[in-house]
């Protein structure tokens, strides 16, 4: 059975699907048994849906004034 | 949010709309200055990108849609630092990927790998519920200001652009093991602060 600490550790290796049929079905056994585990990954989810919205930055009026006069001066 | 790109939109650009191409500026211009750094470094990553745009304004009436829009504009980026990394005979450091595997602190485990201090429970189980919650979008959003460069560029590409993993590792020429290393440790650094504020309130 691998240990709590793998499972944080891989976590990601096995929400990105980079793991073979042996390595992912013994990652799903842990997770059926251990509710921790099981909120780890879940909230790794949740973690990475949010984080994108949030970290998604817009430019200013002002940077796309600039990249606009860039690309004029260039032609 | 990353807005998608329509094929409406897409017909619009091709044919040098100003509106639309001063609307994916918009949208994209900070998460390429990222993506730049990550590369690069910070001194000329706004130079890169400025170039980017322009070779992405030229280029835009040949676009064939062999990849998506945002892969190709990311992948010109990309090329851009990258050439500019050789011109000097710079060589991308590695210092972000050095250090521990995982970024989950070892002292939330006892020695036998088992959970000594379990992930808490979360109140809000769905990303819409976490949404209205604006401090916590502020916490987010400084948190992932703060990631070093290359965490960022892993991060900005796979979860706000929306890359796949192997166009991520191609941009920033690192190995498979290491995207996955610096995006795991984002992605744990952003959770620990959404149990923070689980737990506190605060960030």
């Amino acid at each position: 059975m691998l240990s709590c600490q793998h499972i944080a550790e891989y976590a990601t290796d096995y929400v990105e699907g980079r793991m073979n049929f042996w390595q992912r079905l013994k990652f799903r056994m842990h997770l059926r048994a251990c509710v921790h585990c099981e909120r780890f990954i879940r909230h790794m989810g949740l973690t990475c849906i949010l984080s994108g919205r949030c970290a998604h930055q817009l430019a200013t009026q002002e940077e796309v004034e600039a990249v606009l006069e860039r690309i004029k001066s260039s032609q | 949010m990353s807005f998608e790109i329509s094929e409406d939109f897409l017909d619009r650009l091709k044919s040098q709309d100003q509106d639309a191409f001063a609307q994916l500026v918009q949208q994209h211009h900070r998460q390429m200055i990222h993506v730049a750094r990550g590369i690069i470094g910070d001194a000329q990553a706004e130079e890169v990108v400025q170039e980017a745009w322009v070779s992405i304004y030229r280029n835009l009436t040949k676009f064939e849609g062999r990849s998506s829009l945002k892969t190709w504009m990311f992948t010109i980026v990309s090329n851009g630092a990258k050439t500019r990394l050789r011109k000097e005979s710079r060589q991308v450091s590695m210092a972000d990927v050095e250090g521990t595997l995982s970024g989950v602190p070892e002292d939330l485990f006892n020695p036998e790998g088992g959970w000594s201090k379990p992930p808490p429970k979360w109140d809000i189980n769905t990303p819409d519920q976490l949404l209205e919650e604006d401090q916590l979008q502020e916490c987010i959003e400084k948190t992932a200001a703060g990631l070093p460069e290359q965490q960022r560029a892993v991060f900005v590409l796979r979860e706000v652009e929306q890359q796949s993993l192997n166009e991520v590792r191609n941009m920033l020429d690192l190995s498979d093991s290491n995207v996955r290393v610096l995006l795991h440790r984002a992605r744990v650094k952003l959770m620990q602060v959404i149990d923070r504020y689980q737990e506190t309130g605060i960030c």
